[in-house]
């Protein structure tokens, strides 16, 4: 675990890395407006440091709208591969229903 | 925000730039000198009063040294009574004894042994100078007769002569005696003498008195610097013989000491500068606090100030009322999110094309405020400018995708576009990201599953095709945003089947449609942005 942020309600993206020796991001409890700008944070500190693959641990995360999926699309912009891994079925859909399972890669692993 | 708490806006902010000094902190200034000043006149208080007891117990202590000096005088005499009683008046006997007291250094410069009968003095005895009482017509002679009465000493006042005199009688204890002892006791004319040394007396001005009265005529002694002692005083009196010495005494200097006597002067400064210097604080506490709030109040008022732009923004943006199109039915709703939040991202437009078409649009930015709403306007005038040029849906969607970029903007949008043929009962619609187009056609109601394409905005070019549906006589369209459908908790298909399992069973008019659809989705919880556009063919 290398670094927590906590908001005020149930979000957390945490950070770490891989097996793969990648860097990870785990988030859990429910990603709106409000805890969008924490994700959006921590992936900026994963950019900064130009990493080949970025993995996304979604096991934990209970929803997503749309400003959590505008981070999701910004991290597969500026990050050559990124995996999102885990997902339940209502983080998938969301991302099937909105158009965006090309763009973003859904992984089971 | 009103008018009235505008002012008081305003008037916080004057306040902190004010020179002036606040009210509390002049309260705070006042309270802390009326504490100095009480603290300062309690030190007052006891420095005084200290200065009293002090000046009380060395007037005492004076008193005893004099007490003490008392009986060198009183005890020749008793005991040369005692002897003339003894020897029975022998002027010999007398002598020998009082000629060792009577001397230059005294006690007494003069001694006479006297007998008293009927009313008569006769001196039978003389060691020294004659009694300069003799002087005086009639003084003596009244005051050995009334000796007796006096025992066991008896005091002559003689301080008018020249030098000042002092006389002594004094009678044999037994009484039937008549005989009588005189002595005179001589005073420095200038009655002044030489501080003694004495720490009795170091201290004090002091004035000692023959007698009750402190008349100057009765000073027997005084070392003073000032005569008559003036300031504070304190007295005490000492019997001598039927008479007393009167002792009055003045401090020089503090006899307590002068930190005593400086710490009124040095609790009034300290507690004076301690009220300025907590005056100070406070006004300073005072200002920055104001500025807080007054700051506080500005970004309320901002803020605010930047929510109703956003909302007229949408107004102006969003059409009410929709255009009369011949051929169908159409009705739009907005529902605002909650209030406190940013205004959202959704939009709707319907823009007539000539007689037989027209375009409607459904499309949500993500995110929210002003700029969602922003970004929003861009892309609301966007489509109305490609679809009055005459681009279709594909096209006005790949020529958006220009429009908007994510890595810039922060923000995406889904949209859904569709072309309306009335008289051709078909649309042709292209969906980029959004939720599927609901179509209500008889006593049912499905979606039209189209090809589902990215938002506007994550990719730079996207091709975009769109597809033609055919739409059944008198059927209806409902397009909607993702705040009907998407609850906490649950996959947005179960949303989804909701609303469609809610229209099967629906009331006939197109508007009353939608009111209950949007009175059901409410009901379900979570409030988000929600706006709904509903087409129906009349025919």
């Amino acid at each position: 675990m290398e670094e927590l942020e906590m908001d005020e309600t149930s979000f957390a993206a945490i950070r770490s890395v891989a097996d793969s020796g990648d860097p990870m991001i785990t988030l859990s409890g429910e990603l709106d407006i409000s805890s969008a700008e924490i994700f959006r944070r921590a992936v900026e500190d994963v950019v900064k440091d130009s990493p080949g693959r970025l993995v996304i641990d979604l096991r934990e995360l209970t929803f997503m709208d749309s400003s959590g999926i505008a981070v999701m699309v910004y991290a597969s912009n500026n990050v050559a591969d990124v995996q999102l891994c885990h997902a339940s079925t209502i983080v998938r859909r969301v991302i099937e229903v909105t158009g965006l399972s090309d763009v973003l890669r859904l992984e089971q692993s | 925000m009103t008018a009235e708490s505008h002012d008081t806006v305003a008037d916080d902010a004057t306040v902190a730039r004010r020179r002036r000094p606040t009210s509390l902190s002049m309260t705070v200034l006042l309270v802390g000198l009326v504490l100095t000043g009480a603290l300062a006149w309690v030190a007052v208080s006891i420095h005084s009063h200290n200065e009293d007891r002090l000046l009380g117990l060395e007037l005492h202590q004076a008193a005893s040294v004099v007490e003490a000096a008392i009986p060198s005088i009183q005890i020749p005499l008793t005991s040369a009574a005692e002897l003339a009683s003894a020897t029975d008046g022998d002027p010999q006997a007398f002598r020998t004894y009082m000629t060792t007291y009577v001397q230059e250094a005294g006690p007494f410069v003069s001694a006479s042994l006297w007998r008293v009968d009927d009313g008569q003095a006769t001196s039978v005895a003389t060691v020294g100078s004659s009694p300069r009482s003799a002087t005086v017509p009639g003084t003596l002679p009244a005051f050995l007769l009334g000796a007796r009465k006096a025992a066991p000493l008896a005091v002559l006042n003689l301080l008018d002569l020249s030098p000042p005199i002092i006389g002594y009688a004094s009678t044999p204890e037994e009484t039937s005696t008549p005989w009588v002892v005189y002595a005179e006791r001589a005073l420095p004319k200038d009655r002044k003498l030489k501080v003694t040394r004495n720490s009795a007396f170091s201290q004090l001005s002091y004035a000692i008195y023959l007698g009750h009265s402190t008349a100057k005529t009765n000073l027997l002694e005084a070392a003073a610097g000032e005569f008559p002692l003036r300031g504070q005083q304190a007295k005490v009196t000492v019997p001598f013989g039927d008479s007393a010495i009167t002792l009055v005494a003045t401090p020089n200097g503090e006899l307590g000491g002068t930190l005593l006597a400086r710490l009124p002067w040095i609790v009034a400064l300290a507690g004076a500068l301690l009220s300025v210097i907590a005056a100070v604080l406070t006004d300073y506490l005072v200002r920055r606090r104001r500025q807080a709030e007054w700051l506080a109040s500005e970004n309320r008022r901002m803020y605010s100030e930047q929510r109703s732009i956003a909302e007229v923004l949408q107004h102006a943006l969003l059409p009410q009322v929709p255009p009369e199109i011949a051929g169908v039915e159409t009705a739009i709703r907005y529902v605002a999110g909650g209030e406190g939040t940013d205004v959202g991202g959704d939009w709707y437009d319907i823009i007539p094309l000539g007689d037989t078409h027209f375009l409607f649009v459904l499309g949500d930015v993500s995110g929210r405020g002003v700029e969602a709403a922003t970004i929003m306007a861009r892309l609301h005038f966007a489509i109305r400018a490609y679809a009055v040029q005459g681009d279709e849906p594909g096209q006005i969607l790949e020529k958006l995708g220009q429009l908007l970029n994510i890595d810039v903007d922060r923000s995406f949008a889904t949209v859904l576009c569709a072309l309306v043929d009335v008289a051709g009962h078909a649309i042709t619609v292209v969906n980029a990201g959004h939720p599927p187009l609901l179509l209500l056609n008889g006593a049912g109601g499905d979606y039209v599953r189209t090809e589902i394409f990215p938002p506007i905005g994550v990719r730079g070019s996207t091709e975009y095709h769109a597809q033609r549906i055919a739409v059944p006589a008198r059927a209806t369209i409902v397009a909607f945003t993702d705040g009907l459908v998407e609850r906490r908790g649950e996959t947005i298909d179960t949303g989804l089947e909701r609303l469609r399992a809610l229209t099967t069973n629906r009331p006939p008019g197109l508007e009353e449609l939608l009111t209950m659809i949007l009175t059901e989705s409410s009901e379900a919880g979570y409030h988000d942005d929600t706006a709904i556009l509903a087409v129906r063919w009349k025919n």
